[in-house]
This record gives C-alpha cells, sequence and structure tokens, in this order.
C-alpha cells in the first residue's frame, strides 16, 4: 500500500491505520470523538497526504487554488475531470491539514505568513516559509473552525510534523486521524 | 518561597525580584565591578544598571532586581573571588595609575606581551560565564498588527484604548510584570488605572505582551521583541513584530549624579528606592540624605519619613564633596556640613527612553529647557507619546566631577577623571571618546552613563551639549540571548523515501544538502568504514548492488517548446533525441564555464525527465525559468524531486533480479544501453532509465515515492539469492571514480569548462545559439591551461582531496578526488594538469602526507575502459 512520509512518525504515535485512495493513513491515534473534540476546542492537525494535488500554468476550467498569475494548484477529488495539460504532483507534497480556533496561533510560531481573517481569508492561499521549509499554506475553514491545508514538498515532511507538533504543545495540538476531521466536515 | 544563594537557603515571598529577597536578607553587596573589582549595590533596581548581575540557574548577566523568584533557583555571584564581601582584585586599585584609560593601546604594543597577558585579563576583569550544556527552550512568533505600542505605563494604555476603540488591531508591549509603568511605585497604588487595564485585557482586538522587552526598531516598522517566560514549555520568545503604526511610549529611566565614590552600595536612585518601598515593601536604610533640590527631593523625603526612615539632610547636588564608606556607605562629605548615613538617595536627570525613535530613522535633539535630549524628526507612522516625548519635569541637571573615583560608566570602571584624560589624549567627538575609554559600551548601554558622557565631553571641549550630540543607538537594546535569535532548534532535515530501511540496514548517515544519506551500511558492530566500502564495491562489480539515489533533482518538463528550452540551456542536442532514449545533459553558462549536469529522456513528443546533481536542483530549476523570460514559450517546468523514489540496481546480475518484478522485456535488445522505458515493477507504475553511473549493468528505477520503499524492499528481497548488498555514497564514489565519470563541483569548480573536463563530446557546436556557445567555440578551438586527468599512485597512500601535483619542484595542478582501488590495489584518483602533462604515462608526483610520491597520468577510465559491462 502506498506510505506518507509521516508512517514512521505515526507508527511510533501508536496510530491505527486505515485505507484511503489506496494510501495507508491514519484513521484515530486516540478515538476520533476526542480527536474532534480537541480540534473543536483548540488545534489538532492531521496527515492527508492521500489528497490528489496537480500543478498547471493556466486557469482551469474547475476550482482550483491561485498560486500566482501562472501557477494554480487543483486539490483533492471532484466531480469534474483533471485537465490534460495538468502535471500529477500527489506524490510531490505531503499534505498536513491544520485545523481549530488556535490553528492561526500555531501557525503565527511556525511562519511570518500574515494568517490573520483579512489577510488570508477562508479560500486563499499564500507560499512562505514554514519552520524554514517551504510551504504552500490554504485556508479552507471546516464550517465555523479556522483550518488550513499545509503543503510541504515530502522530503521536508517530518521536520514540518515535527515543528507543528512542537509549536502545537503550548495549546495542546493534538495529532489527528483522519475519521476525526471526517467526523466535523459532517 | 524558597531560593539559594551561593548554595545557601533564602526565604522569598510571592512578588519579590531575586534582588528584593536578597536585600530583604541583609545583603547589600551584589556584585563586583568589572575592572576595579569595587563592591556595587543596588542602585536603579530596574534593570537599567549592571550592579545586580548574577548568575541565576546558569545564565550569566541576569538583572536580578527585575527577575522574579522562583522556587528551588540557584544564583551565584559573579567576577568575585572568593566572595562579594572580600575579593582579592579589588587590590587592582591600587595600580590604577598603570591602567589609565586606553591602556591596553599604551602598554601591550609588542605581540608577545598580548599573547602573555590576555589570559590573564580574561580571568581577572569580566562578567559572567556560560554554562554551554544548560537546556533552554527558545520559541518565535511572527505578529502582524495595525498598531504597535511600547511601553504599557499611563501613556501607552491611554493610546491603545483610544486606538482599540477606533477597531484597529493592538498589540501593547511592556517589559514589566505587569502594567502601569511608574504609576505602579508611585506613592499609592490608586493611581494604576485598573479599570482601564482590564478594559484593555477584555479587548479582542488588543494583545498584551507583558514581560516582554522591545529591542530593536528595523527596516519596514518591524519592531525585535524578546518575552521572558511566555509558557511552562519555553525560556524565551522572540516576537517579530509588523506594525502599519507604532507609538513608542517607554518613558524615561532615571540617572546618577556624578561625585566621588558614587559607585558606593547604599547609594541609589529615587527610582530604585521607590520600587523597593512600593513594589517590594522594604525599607532600603535607616538614615538618609537626599540628593537634589525643590519639590522633587522633598517628595521622596517625606515617602522615606512616612516609612521610618531618618532624614539626615536634604542636599542641592553642587554642595557634594564625596560619599564615604569602603564597602558600604557610611556617610557623605558636604560644602554644609558631614552627615552620618546608611543610605544616599539621588534625584537624577531622567532621559527619555527614545533609542527605538532613533533606530527607526529620526533624531534626537537637545532640549535646553527639558535638560534633555527629546525626539524629533519622527518619520511617517511613528509617533511618541509620554515623558519619552520629553513631558516628564524638565531636569536641573547636575555638576560634572573631573574626580578618578567619580563613576561615569559603572559597567567599564570608567571615572570622570579617564573621560577627561581620553579627552585631553585628543579624543574629542562623542563618538571616539565612547570608543577610547569605553564608556557607554557596558551591559547597561549607555543608560546610565551616556547623559554624563556626553556633559563631560561638552565641557572639556568647550562646546553645547547640543553641538556635542548623542552616539547612534543600535539594536539589540536590551540584548538578547543568541538562542533566543536563533529559535527552536528544528533544522530542516529531507529524507528519502527508504529512510527507515536504510536504518534497519545499519546505515552510517552523512549529510548533503540537507539530506541525509547513507554513508554506507555497517553490518555488523565490528565493521570498518573501509571494510564494509570495500564489500559494496566488490558486490556491485561481481553480483548485484543497489543504492538510494533519491535525492537527485528531477524536473518534469513538458511543452510544445519544452525541445527548445533544453536545446537553449543544454550543451547537446535534445530535440533529436528519441522518445524512450536518454542522454547525458550538461549545462554550462554564457561563459562556457560548467554549471551542473545530469540526464534527460525523452517520455513523449513534448515530455521530458530531467535530473540533475542533487544539490543543484534549485539553480536549475531557476536558471531554466530565467531563460523563459521574455519567451511567448510554451513550456511547463515542475520541480517533482520529492515525488520519486529512486534507486540505482546495477552489477553483472542486475537483470536476473529486476526481470523478477519488472513487467518489460529487460533484454539487451529490447532495452539497450542509454534507453528509458515506463514499466510496472510489481505493479507499481516506475520509470526505468539503463545509464550506468558506477560503470556495470544497471537501471535507475524511479517510481512514486509512496511506494518507493515497498519497490526497494522488493528488489532486496528478489536479489537475495544473488548476494546483493544495499550500497552507500563512498561505494558509489568509488565505483564511479574507477570508470573516470566526473562529479560536478567536485571534479569541476567555478573556471573549468567541458573541454578541460573531457566533456567536449557533450557540447554539439553545429547546433543553433545556445547559452555559451560562443566561447565554447573558442575554447573548443584554444589550447586549454589545464586538463582533468586520471592518474595511479605508484606507491602506497591516499592523497586528499585538493593535493598538490608537483613537476620537477613546481606545483602544476591539484587532486580534485582519489580514493583507495581494489581493482589497482593502490590510489587512483582525477586532477587537474597542465596541458603539457595531459598525455597517457606521463610521470607525475602527488604530494600525499607531506611526501612527494610518484604516480601515472592516465587518459583513459581505470576499469572496463570499452564500457562493455554497461552494455551487457
Amino acid at each position: 500500500m502506498k506510505r506518507s512520509a509521516l508512517h514512521s512518525e505515526h507508527s511510533n504515535a501508536g496510530a491505527t491505520f486505515g485505507e484511503y485512495s489506496g494510501w495507508e493513513l491514519p484513521a484515530y491515534f486516540v478515538r476520533p470523538n476526542q480527536e474532534a473534540a480537541k480540534i473543536r476546542e483548540s488545534v489538532g492537525v492531521a496527515d492527508l497526504s492521500y489528497l490528489s494535488k496537480f500543478d498547471l500554468k493556466t486557469k482551469p476550467e474547475r476550482l482550483s487554488w491561485c498560486l500566482s498569475a501562472t501557477h494554480y494548484l487543483i486539490l483533492g477529488q471532484a466531480s469534474s475531470p483533471v485537465p490534460a495539460e495538468a502535471i500529477d504532483v500527489t506524490s510531490v507534497y505531503a499534505a498536513l491539514r491544520l485545523a481549530g480556533p488556535n490553528s492561526r496561533e500555531v501557525l503565527r510560531k511556525l511562519s511570518s505568513l500574515n494568517v490573520s481573517d483579512t489577510a488570508l481569508p477562508n479560500f486563499g492561499c499564500g507560499q512562505a516559509s514554514l519552520a524554514h521549509i517551504p510551504g504552500i499554506f490554504l485556508r479552507e475553514d471546516i464550517g465555523a473552525i479556522p483550518a488550513f491545508h499545509l503543503l510541504i514538498t515530502r522530503d521536508y515532511a517530518v521536520s514540518a510534523w515535527k515543528a507543528i507538533l512542537h509549536a502545537g504543545r503550548e495549546f495542546g495540538l493534538c495529532s489527528s486521524g483522519i475519521e476525526a476531521l471526517r467526523s466535523l466536515s459532517n | 518561597m524558597k531560593f539559594f544563594f551561593q548554595r545557601k537557603p533564602v526565604e522569598a515571598t510571592p512578588g519579590d525580584t531575586i534582588a528584593s529577597a536578597l536585600y530583604r536578607d541583609g545583603r547589600r553587596i551584589f556584585s563586583r565591578s568589572f575592572k576595579y573589582h569595587r563592591p556595587r549595590g543596588l542602585l536603579c533596581v530596574s534593570g537599567n544598571c549592571p550592579n545586580c548581575m548574577m548568575n541565576v540557574d546558569g545564565v550569566p548577566n541576569v538583572r536580578t532586581c527585575v527577575t522574579p523568584v522562583r522556587e528551588g533557583m540557584s544564583v551565584k555571584s559573579q567576577n568575585a573571588f572568593p566572595s562579594l564581601e572580600t575579593d582579592f582584585l579589588s587590590a587592582t586599585q591600587c595600580f590604577d595609575r598603570l591602567m589609565p584609560v586606553g591602556w591596553y593601546y599604551k602598554t601591550f604594543t609588542h605581540p608577545a606581551m598580548w599573547h602573555a597577558a590576555e589570559p590573564i585579563i580574561r580571568k581577572a576583569a569580566g562578567l559572567g560565564e556560560i554554562l554551554p550544556t544548560r537546556p533552554a527552550e527558545y520559541e518565535h512568533e511572527w505578529i502582524h498588527t495595525d498598531a504597535a505600542i511600547i511601553g504599557g505605563g499611563w501613556a501607552g494604555i491611554h493610546a491603545a484604548l483610544t486606538m482599540a476603540e477606533h477597531g484597529d488591531a493592538i498589540v501593547l508591549v511592556d517589559d514589566q510584570t505587569a502594567l502601569g509603568g511608574q504609576l505602579r511605585y508611585g506613592k499609592s497604588t490608586d493611581a494604576v488605572p485598573a479599570d482601564a487595564i482590564a478594559k484593555l485585557q477584555g479587548a479582542a482586538n488588543v494583545r498584551i505582551l507583558q514581560d516582554s522587552s522591545c529591542f530593536g526598531m528595523y527596516e519596514g516598522n518591524l519592531l525585535g521583541i524578546l518575552q521572558r517566560n511566555p509558557h511552562s514549555d519555553a525560556n524565551e520568545r522572540l516576537v517579530h513584530l509588523r506594525a502599519k503604526r507604532v507609538v513608542v511610549a517607554t518613558g524615561t529611566f532615571e540617572t546618577p549624579i556624578l561625585f566621588p565614590n558614587n559607585d558606593l552600595p547604599g547609594v541609589m536612585l529615587s527610582t530604585g528606592v521607590r520600587r523597593l518601598l512600593h513594589l517590594h515593601g522594604i525599607v532600603p536604610g535607616r538614615r538618609a540624605v537626599v540628593l537634589g533640590g525643590g519639590a522633587v527631593a522633598e517628595e521622596i523625603a517625606s515617602e522615606l519619613r512616612a516609612a521610618g526612615v531618618e532624614i539626615a539632610a536634604v542636599v542641592e547636588p553642587r554642595e557634594v564633596v564625596s560619599a564615604r564608606g569602603s564597602a558600604q556607605v557610611k556617610g557623605i562629605q558636604t560644602s554644609n556640613g558631614n552627615f552620618t548615613c546608611d543610605l544616599i538617595v539621588i534625584c537624577g536627570p531622567h532621559v527619555p527612553n527614545a533609542g527605538l525613535v532613533a533606530q527607526a530613522g529620526g533624531k534626537l535633539e537637545w532640549n535646553n529647557d527639558r535638560g534633555a535630549f527629546l525626539p524629533a524628526d519622527l518619520p511617517p507612522n511613528v509617533s511618541v507619546a509620554g515623558d519619552a516625548a520629553g513631558e516628564m519635569l524638565p531636569n536641573a541637571l547636575p555638576p560634572l566631577s573631573t574626580h578618578k573615583r567619580a563613576f561615569v560608566c559603572l559597567c567599564s570602571d570608567v571615572s570622570c577623571k579617564d573621560l577627561c584624560d581620553g579627552i585631553a589624549e585628543g579624543f574629542d567627538q562623542i563618538e571616539t571618546l565612547k570608543r577610547y575609554t569605553t564608556a557607554t559600551m557596558g551591559p547597561c548601554q549607555g543608560r546610565m552613563c551616556q547623559l554624563s558622557a556626553i556633559g563631560i565631553c561638552a565641557h572639556d571641549t568647550g562646546r553645547t551639549v547640543a553641538e556635542t550630540g548623542v552616539t547612534t543607538s543600535r539594536p539589540p537594546n536590551p540584548s538578547v540571548t543568541l538562542g533566543a535569535l536563533a529559535g527552536p532548534s528544528h533544522h530542516p532535515t529531507r529524507f528519502t523515501p527508504m529512510h527507515s530501511s536504510h536504518q534497519r540496514m545499519g546505515a552510517v548517515w552523512m549529510d548533503m544538502g540537507g539530506w541525509k544519506r547513507s554513508r554506507y551500511y555497517k553490518r555488523h558492530e565490528a565493521a570498518t568504514e573501509s571494510e564494509s566500502v570495500l564489500l559494496e564495491h566488490k558486490s556491485v562489480r561481481e553480483t548485484v548492488g543497489i543504492i538510494d539515489v533519491s535525492t537527485l533533482g528531477k524536473l518534469d518538463v513538458r511543452g510544445r517548446d519544452a525541445s527548445r528550452l533544453l536545446d537553449l540551456v543544454y550543451t547537446h542536442r535534445f530535440s533529436e533525441l528519441r522518445v524512450n532514449q536518454v542522454r547525458y545533459a550538461l549545462m554550462c553558462d554564457s561563459g562556457g564555464i560548467i554549471l551542473d549536469d545530469g540526464t534527460i529522456s525523452r517520455l513523449a513528443e513534448d515530455r521530458y525527465f530531467v535530473t540533475t546533481t542533487s544539490g543543484n536542483l534549485d539553480f536549475v530549476h531557476q536558471w531554466l525559468q530565467w531563460q523563459l523570460v521574455g519567451k511567448q514559450w510554451d513550456v511547463h517546468i515542475c520541480n517533482v524531486t520529492a515525488g520519486y523514489g529512486a534507486m540505482n540496481l546495477a552489477g553483472p546480475k542486475s537483470r536476473d533480479v529486476l526481470a523478477q518484478l519488472a513487467d518489460c522485456d529487460l533484454s539487451s535488445t529490447a532495452f539497450p544501453y542509454m534507453a528509458c522505458r515506463e514499466a510496472k515493477i510489481s505493479e507499481c507504475h516506475a520509470l526505468l532509465l539503463r545509464i550506468g553511473f558506477v560503470g556495470e549493468t544497471g537501471w535507475e528505477i524511479h517510481c512514486p515515492a509512496e511506494s518507493a520503499e515497498g519497490v526497494w524492499q522488493r528488489l532486496l528481497d528478489a536479489g537475495k539469492k544473488f548476494g546483493i548488498e544495499a550500497f552507500g555514497v563512498e561505494a558509489q564514489r568509488l565505483l564511479r571514480l574507477e570508470k573516470r565519470h566526473v562529479i560536478v563541483g567536485v571534479d569541476t569548480d567555478a573556471l573549468t569548462n567541458p573541454y578541460e573536463a573531457g566533456l567536449g563530446w557533450a557540447v554539439k557546436l553545429d547546433k543553433e545559439d545556445f547559452v555559451g556557445k560562443s566561447l565554447l567555440a573558442h575554447a573548443a578551438k584554444n589550447q586549454t591551461r589545464e586538463k582533468l586527468v586520471g592518474f595511479i599512485l605508484k606507491e602506497a597512500g591516499l592523497p586528499k582531496d585538493g593535493a598538490a601535483i608537483v613537476m620537477n619542484g613546481q606545483p602544476v595542478g591539484r587532486v580534485t578526488s582519489s580514493r583507495f582501488s581494489p581493482i589497482q590495489n593502490g590510489a587512483i584518483g582525477l586532477a587537474f594538469v597542465r596541458a603539457s602533462e595531459a598525455r597517457e604515462g606521463t610521470s607525475i608526483q602527488v604530494r600525499v602526507d607531506g611526501k612527494l610520491t610518484p604516480a601515472t597520468v592516465t587518459m583513459r577510465p581505470f576499469y572496463d575502459p570499452e564500457g562493455l559491462r554497461l552494455r551487457q
């Protein structure tokens, strides 16, 4: 099965794995509803590396993230097809999901990017350093809960994950599995 | 609460600082001065002077007068031997004639003298000692805000409230433990605006940074702030605060008056007395003399009387002759009589704390009426409020002194006489006087001494204070721990998809461009590096080996003009490369100098897979994009380095191993050397390149990173019966050296062109114009100054990289790579020599461990020169 760059980290943290689109990723670390509660109350981070990602030079006909006038990113499965000229970069990036009312506070300890509500509104994105690692920040809230996708190239994933956990200690950040996130989206 | 001073327990109450607890316990000597080891006691009690500095829990130079006590703290004195009470080195005062201002420059005129004296001076003079092993946690935070207000006194609180009511996002920075500024130690605690503070604390758009010092203002309204103990898991936090508007409301600090023995324990600033009285409830003495005039002096005298202190006299500063006492103030001699006392209270001038204004680009101008340097010429978006702007009471400037025991700079023991002597020696500008005498250059960074130093300089040079000016204010002020600037010790490391597999196999790691790579594998406890490398080498040459090359840079280049771009940037022709073929790719700059190399595989008419050397990917990516600027070419370049795990399976048995897992025909007819195919390896889509960096039959296999470790493991399993070994970077270096394969950046440098490196075959001068063409054409026709050749050492030894090549006693070149080769049973290598030596069989000498060792030049690969093994 396909494995995320964080597989050993998750394993050492006692994760229970599940299969998501052919990838072996944490379903939960402790219990899904406990992790979901922590996210609602403070902040949590999950590994969503299975999400498909496509890189484009021109704006596609469908929903995408605009990183610059000549750089677009499609994230995740959707009903509409991916343009033929898109380059599949699913393997290139690890995708982390940081969610919770304290997610901005955690990001402020890791990046100089202005992540305030006005500077980075919902569905806004930016590129900046994340703990000295080049990162792509995509804001996509889960309902009323502020949340971000953090894309870093796979080779840096372990360092980024550790930095996020370290910065999040102050807020009781929990490692979250995919089940918890899914329950929040419903 | 209890803490330890010099290992003995001391009682403290909550709210105490270390100094207040020690003072209450009866301590009066807190440190010994830098040069003369004079006893020093509490003076400012505000964190502005150096007198209370001690070592706390392994941290030196902690200002104990503003550091809250914590249970179990271990506090030690500094720079005092054997104790604060008795310091042998205070005897240096007897030799002060031998150590006048600038004495280093006058005495140590011979280099040997300084080298002899330096260790002694370093031990005798100084501040604290660092404990390198002390664990500490540092954090960083970045805050963007509409307005930053520096200073949480009355002016700062007022400004914050006003701006917050407008709806702006506000950050209020205050260096004390609670808001209120000097109102907290005024006569009555009612002065602290509790309602206003509560409002600020409750406002959603206000962030208060307490225990935070703003140490500098940088370009673009970027403020550097150091927050102490932000939460239980961190010692210090460095905050980068960027604000649209900055309000400097930092108030003033009180400075001392100059008179002989003004540095004795028991001489205290009125602010310090007030802090002891009203913040800590400590009666600072029994019988006091107040130095000052008018209402200011009367007020502090009445506060002391109310606390039960006897006021012996209120004396005008101009009447002071000298303070008396040796370890402690015993009395004061004035022109109106002598008084006994154990406390001298100075009502000194208040200096606006406006360094941030100067750093922001504003000016500090002397205002005679107020007796202070006040902010002026403020840049837009920076304003000053409160006492820092000059709203405090005007200062009556105290008289100056010329005495050798009237101290100006307490940090460096610089006396008034020292300053006068310095001026007399010709250092009559404030900036040069500062540097010559070191006044204002100590831990207090001029807070206590700048005004006095300027006053003396002005007086002795016959200038006005305004003409003399101030010295340049530079951040950080106050000082910042280097650890805090560095931040959390997370050094980003890049891992390949097969990392845990290498770990399990005993990989010995090396760092390469941020990546962790396996140097070699330690298969058992006693295995040495050379044994392991030779074992790995043998398996590649005789059976099969596999190496993780995921660190190679990889670019996906596609589009109608992809061929055009590659033809432009690389020296070979890529528009003519057939689909499913690989070609060596050499890149030069416009001077014809080698920039990088790699391979290019054509996957389709308009799609290429480009590899680069591991460390150069970012550069090559940028270089390609740079070449596209201004051209309307249809090319899409994507950095896919991390998306593929890559491995090189090589050796005579590599086909047997791969055939078990790959779904394509691997025979030399179906899959010749320098061909590429997309195939499935155990259900995983992979790109196979038949190339041979190490000189054996082999494939470079690229598969999606999420599946790479699985493929790696399955190849290892399939290869077991053939004796497969994983090999590391060291073995790879040796294998490629035997094939005389060049590594760009190791065997080439910033001046090497392809003809010098033996790579002229990769340059197609009959192409249309490409980067470097004209100079490459020139280089092709002209004799090169040096050439890269191979050499075989004739005797035992192993040259280091960079070792000299010598002919007839003259250095004529240098070694670029060298290794012991089991095939030659001796050292082989590559070296640059002059063109005249670049002939098969030439005898040269190589400097090995200082000895000139004979070697023979060879122009051919050391192993399989015809390249037959590769093509099998």
